[in-house]
């Protein structure tokens, strides 16, 4: 699955965050303007009983002073007392309300003209207190009420309409949310059904490309099968008429049918190494009884070169793994031994350390340069470019090497420096219970 | 989506504009003038800003004239916008200007017992003021107590006890008036008698002479009248606008002209408006 592909299949989360964003500044905006009509509404009660609290103030003041003037001279000096306190409560509401902050330029115009006549009431209520000009200041008095009384109606108004105003629009904003509410609900849900949706068309396919990609093995396994019995039904045959006939073109045509018989093996073994299905018989084997068997096996390669093929190893040695499949590794590293070292010598070594078995075939070749030691398991790989036109050879072998040691639970690995030769290692786990021998030469 | 996205820039727009108008409180839109200080400018002030709060839209004027001893420390903290005195201010941080000069009269509570006094001499006041003479019957009345209603840290005391030769006086028996209810006590207390201003004149009170001489606003204008004090209004040099301008109404023609006189109170010029 590629980035972009990835990428597409979690698309489905832009409109998921996306409403989730737009679902949380919705919330915030509108719960700020709700929160503010909810303070306006406060305020707005607090505003009508400042008025109020002015207008009893004023009242108490007029009330007071028209008493006091009815009062006979022992009364009146506690009148006198009653209206300074009515004069002090009067001013401390006209504070009150001159701390307030109008909604709107109409309460703003009320409350000033409100201010102005307690103002007035004020001093006038004082001068009827301080000059007894009873029958002046009474009608002063009264038509100062009369204003007073007028505008606060007027500002209790005007802040009564803000605050109808802010029930109705505090009305409409629970509405508004209840709706958002419910959009969002039905918008999640088609969402979230979409989503599972993708999710469960996802999971059909991987299911589908899941039984696709069995039956393409279990195919594939029938068909190397086929194939197997197949190429080596004909070359049987070739090989089996070959051997009776004793001329030269009849060898020629049983090493060719032998060479083509090995590429067909090696090819199926690396395709049942791929497949997983190639089958081992892992036990206690001899390993220098495969030692021999390979080393009797290859002498026949060494041909006309001026090469020394040796071996050297302790009997016996014991080792946890299959004997054929051990046989085709050592013989593969022993021929590609040969088939790259002119001359010198190929050496077979075997050893026991600790729990494990080491086997090491060492040539005096051409050696593999370090850029080419990157590639050199990997199939259909040779060590070099133009390896394979010199020597020939399909590049499976090594891979098949490894995939093999690595199903017998071991490790093969390789030095070399080129023009001085290479030395391949498997090392296998050691057979447990048998004691044997740390080192033995032959040759 | 998209019209999610849209609606939510939108309403974030509009909240966030708002309406673009800073609202202020009412004490931010009415400027209020507080004035205190001598009682006997109180009934003029009162008067005064009355007048200048009709003409004067978004102005209050709010007088009182209960810290008369401290007015004027007031104004220089900036506590009150204008201070009423007849002593004289010497911060230069501060300006006076006079506003009217006024009779301080003995005044009395009316009644038969000293129906018979209708002046008092400067020796028998200072007697009266040290204690030394406590009846009427000692100023020519009848057997009636005395009682002195004094106006501690007032201007005008400050007047009358420089008037008497004295530097201060202390009467144990003295009761305490302020400038609002000096002639509601007066016209309550029996054998009462204090010193206001001419403003506070009224029918129901005795007015006595000094030396034989009748306070009005014509002795005053004339100056034979020996008690008369000078009235200034006091306020900082940084006064705001409205503050000056309620100054420059207290000497414009509709007080100084037609208040004043009305009142009892005489212009700073010598004489009455309207001699």
């Amino acid at each position: 699955v590629t980035l972009q592909e990835r990428a597409r299949s979690l698309l489905w989360l832009v409109p998921t965050i996306a409403l989730l964003i737009a679902a949380a500044a919705l919330w915030t905006v509108t719960g700020r303007i709700y929160r503010e009509l909810a303070s306006q509404l406060a305020v707005e009660r607090v505003h009508v009983e400042r008025v109020q609290e002015l207008e009893r103030a004023a009242a108490a003041a007029h009330v007071a002073v028209i008493a006091r003037w009815v009062s006979d001279n022992t009364r009146r000096a506690q009148r006198d007392e009653q209206t300074l306190e009515a004069v002090r409560l009067l001013r401390a509401a006209l504070d009150h309300l001159a701390e307030l902050v109008p909604f709107d330029d109409d309460e703003q115009a009320a409350g000033e003209r409100l201010i102005a006549a307690a103002a007035l009431m004020s001093n006038q209520v004082q001068q009827g207190l301080c000059t007894s000009d009873a029958v002046g200041t009474t009608s002063d008095l009264e038509q100062s009420m009369a204003t007073l009384r007028t505008h606060a109606t007027s500002m209790t108004a005007s802040v009564s309409r803000v605050g109808s105003s802010s029930d109705a629009r505090l009305r409409r904003l629970r509405t508004q949310q209840v709706a958002l509410e419910v959009a969002f609900v039905i918008v999640a849900l088609a969402i979230l059904t979409f989503a599972m949706q993708s999710l469960r068309h996802r999971l059909h396919v991987s299911e589908q490309m899941r039984v696709v990609q069995a039956q393409a093995a279990a195919e594939r396994a029938q068909f190397f099968a086929n194939m197997s019995h197949e190429l080596r039904t004909p070359l049987a045959a070739i090989r089996g008429f070959a051997i009776n006939i004793s001329d030269e073109g009849a060898r020629q045509i049983e090493a060719h049918a032998q060479d083509l018989l090995g590429v067909i093996n090696n090819i199926l073994d690396a395709a049942k190494l791929e497949a997983g299905a190639m089958q081992l018989h892992l036990e206690s084997i001899d390993v220098a009884e495969v030692l021999d068997r390979c080393a009797a096996r290859c002498k026949s390669l060494v041909g006309q070169k001026p090469l020394q093929l040796q071996t050297e190893f302790a009997r016996p040695l014991h080792a946890r793994g299959d004997f054929v499949k051990l046989q085709q590794v050592i013989t593969n590293l022993m021929a590609n031994a040969i088939k790259f070292t002119e001359r010198g010598r190929v050496l077979v070594r075997a050893r026991r350390r600790d729990d494990v078995v080491e086997i090491f075939v060492e040539d005096t070749g051409i050696g593999i340069s370090a850029e080419a030691l990157g590639r050199l398991w990997r199939p259909f790989q040779q060590a070099e470019r133009n390896t394979d036109r010199r020597y020939g050879g399909t590049g499976l072998g090594l891979s098949i090497v490894r995939g093999l040691v690595e199903r017998m639970k071991g490790q093969v690995t390789v030095d070399s420096e080129v023009g001085r030769g290479s030395c391949f290692t498997v090392r296998l786990p050691a057979a447990q219970g048998q004691s044997d021998q740390p080192l033995e030469r032959a040759s | 989506v998209t019209r999610s996205f849209a609606f939510v820039l939108a309403a974030l727009a509009l909240v966030g504009c708002g309406d673009g108008k800073r609202r202020i409180s009412l004490a931010q839109s009415v400027t209020t003038l507080t004035v205190d200080g001598s009682g006997a400018l109180y009934p003029l002030l009162l008067e005064a800003a009355n007048q200048f709060m009709r003409q004067t839209p978004h102005t209050v004027v709010l007088v009182t004239a209960s810290r008369e001893a401290t007015a004027v420390k007031e104004v220089l903290a900036g506590d009150l916008s204008l201070a009423a005195t007849n002593l004289p201010v010497t911060d230069p941080r501060l300006e006076a200007r006079d506003v009217c000069e006024v009779a301080l009269a003995l005044v009395a509570n009316r009644g038969p017992f000293n129906e018979r006094v209708a002046s008092l001499s400067r020796a028998q006041l200072r007697a009266v003021v040290e204690g030394r003479i406590d009846n009427w019957s000692a100023l020519g009345g009848d057997d009636q107590p005395i009682i002195f209603i004094d106006r501690r840290a007032s201007g005008e005391r400050v007047a009358l006890t420089e008037w008497l030769g004295l530097t201060d006086f202390a009467l144990p028996n003295a009761e305490q008036g302020g400038a609002a209810t000096v002639q509601s006590d007066l016209t309550t207390r029996l054998g009462a008698l204090s010193f206001v201003a001419l403003a506070y004149r009224h029918p129901a009170l005795r007015v006595l002479a000094l030396d034989g001489i009748e306070p009005s606003v014509e002795t005053v204008r004339r100056a034979t009248y020996p008690l008369r004090i000078r009235e200034r209004i006091v306020f900082r040099k940084d006064a705001a606008v409205n503050t000056r301008a309620f100054v420059d109404f207290l000497r414009s023609p509709a007080v100084q002209e037609d208040l004043l006189d009305q009142l009892g109170y005489n212009t700073t010029d010598g004489g009455s408006a309207r001699p």
